[in-house]
């Protein structure tokens, strides 16, 4: 009996630590999963600059959906960078100016594609936190993108959260910087939007004019193991 | 039945500790909890709301620390910033990331708030960034216009900045200045060990196919130093590593953030800066050139700004 009841025990720890030592195998892989396909890019250390070709790439969604960058060909495409963690993100995020700009965005181009990529380090890898961020603020995106190795962020040099780099129909970037003219780092909002000035001059087949700006906010901070 | 007991206790802690283990073996998702984001999001909402509550949420005590008198004759309430051990604030330009401090005067009749006036920042370099900014305590001159003859009466300024270390905080604070009296003393001196930049004395500018060449006598700048030199790499009687850091310059591209070194050979030094002028990035700004030019690797040694118009027509936005 006395035996037997052990047994149980034993069996029932092994068990248990099994399932722990699979669980934990599963999220490693899980984890390998995400950084294979952030790596699986065509676009190893090259830097996209305005005017370029921006060369396709493989990303991963807050659901661990993977997509081609070549998958919204021939449509506009606005990525925005973001970290729930930044005040600076946040903020203008919060204050609605983020859905307004999509909003404003659509009017002139419904086809317009919103990426958001969270590419900072000790955040990209908790898809969930980016989701609810993005949802609780009302930013309704064509796609939501973790990329914990940086490795999109750096395709585009992306510096702070929010910058935004603007992509058109023939996949030339056309824009890239801040986010808006603001003067006090988005606190209060500036007068141009340099996402709709560039959809503006590009749906009336001018130059995107400026097509380059300082952006403003936090540093990405990508992952330390990923510098260089 | 004790044995059995202690055997389960001992299993259960094992588990525990086997359960430790895992939950700790996911870097990257317990990195994410271990920085809880809803103060930097009550930061965030702070930042929207002027009110001096937000300074206790902030690693940085920002005081009125006084007034001092400019070259220019004119004064400036002097901002005093505390920061905390690894925090760190930044100079106008932040380099690639980052946020300088933001000033609002309260309103006083007959007077203005200037351009504020930074002292010479420290660069912070990271695998993927260059950032300038303020690692230690520092003083920001406000610089006022008023009647002439009137001492700066009492007044306070509304303050906001970022402060960052691994993360990023907002933080902001309403300083109150008493009336300034008597004799101020000059603004020369830093009493933070950060120097104040000159106009330009030592160096000489030349421009050519889109490339800045800034040239001078390095060991003028240790003499023009208004502090003493404390870098124990640059005695006196040799010639300063010199390096040049930009301002904010819409419609001038670098190829990088800087800073960017010169070459020095028999006290000489030279430095040539390859620029990208583009006028419709201007933003309607008149195209210039700005930056400082850093003598040595301390804070407290010469610094000297750079101001060179770019002759070229600018495009209205």
């Amino acid at each position: 009996m006395k035996h037997s009841r052990l047994t149980a025990l034993l069996t029932g720890c092994a068990l248990l630590f099994g399932a722990a030592t699979f669980a934990m195998a599963d999220d490693t892989k899980k984890d390998k999963k995400h950084d294979k396909a952030a790596a699986a890019t065509d676009t190893k250390e090259k830097r996209v600059k305005v005017g370029e070709q921006v060369p396709n790439f493989s990303m991963t969604d807050v659901n661990g959906k993977t997509m081609q960058f070549s998958d919204f060909s021939g449509k506009t495409v606005v990525m925005e960078w973001v970290n729930p963690g930044c005040p600076v993100c946040a903020g203008i995020t919060k204050a609605g100016l983020v859905t307004k700009m999509i909003a404003d965005a659509k009017v002139i181009d419904p086809n317009v594609v919103f990426v958001m990529v969270n590419s900072t380090g000790d955040t990209a890898n908790d898809p969930k936190a980016t989701a609810t961020y993005l949802a609780d603020n009302k930013v309704v995106a064509n796609a939501a993108v973790i990329d914990g190795s940086g490795v999109i962020g750096k395709m585009f040099d992306a510096k702070t959260t929010p910058a935004v780099y603007v992509i058109d129909s023939k996949g030339t970037l056309v824009y890239g910087g801040a986010f808006d003219d603001s003067s006090d780092r988005g606190s209060t909002p500036g007068k141009t939007n340099y996402v709709i000035n560039a959809l503006t001059q590009l749906k009336a087949g001018e130059k995107v004019s400026p097509d380059k700006t300082k952006s403003y906010g936090c540093g990405v901070k990508y992952a330390k193991s990923q510098n260089g | 039945m004790i044995m059995r007991f202690r055997f389960l206790v001992l299993t259960v802690c094992m588990l525990g500790a086997a359960w430790q283990v895992f939950l700790n073996d996911k870097p990257a998702v317990a990195t994410m909890q271990a920085h809880p984001t809803t103060p930097m999001l009550k930061a965030a909402g702070a930042f929207n709301t002027a009110n001096a509550g937000a300074q206790d949420k902030t690693p940085v005590k920002a005081t009125a620390a006084g007034w001092v008198k400019l070259a220019s004759g004119q004064t400036a309430a002097v901002v005093r910033f505390e920061i905390e051990n690894g925090w760190h604030m930044y100079w106008q330009n932040p380099g690639d990331s980052g946020a300088p401090p933001l000033a609002q005067l309260q309103a006083v009749n007959g007077w203005t708030l200037l351009e504020p006036i930074f002292p010479r920042p420290s660069i912070l370099k990271t695998p993927d960034d260059t950032e300038f900014v303020y690692d230690t305590s520092w003083e920001w001159l406000l610089p006022m216009q008023g009647p002439d003859g009137v001492a700066a009466p009492a007044c306070s300024f509304d303050l906001s900045w970022m402060v960052c270390k691994e993360r990023c905080i907002v933080g902001q604070a309403r300083v109150q200045f008493a009336a300034a009296t008597g004799e101020l003393p000059a603004a020369g001196l830093a009493r933070l060990g950060r120097s104040l930049a000159t106009v330009g004395s030592v160096a000489t500018f030349n421009i050519k196919d889109q490339t800045i060449t800034i040239s001078g006598n390095a060991i003028n700048a240790t003499s023009a130093a208004s502090t003493p030199n404390t870098n124990p790499n640059s005695p006196s009687n040799t010639a300063p590593a010199v390096q040049c850091i930009p301002a904010v310059m819409p419609g001038v591209s670098l190829q990088s953030a800087g800073p960017f070194p010169a070459t020095v050979a028999n006290e000489k030094f030279t430095l040539t800066i390859p620029l990208e002028i583009q006028p419709h990035n201007a933003l309607g700004k008149p195209l210039v050139f700005n930056g400082l030019l850093l003598f040595g690797q301390s804070s407290g040694e010469y610094c000297e700004n750079i101001h060179l118009p770019l002759n070229m027509q600018v495009s209205q936005p």
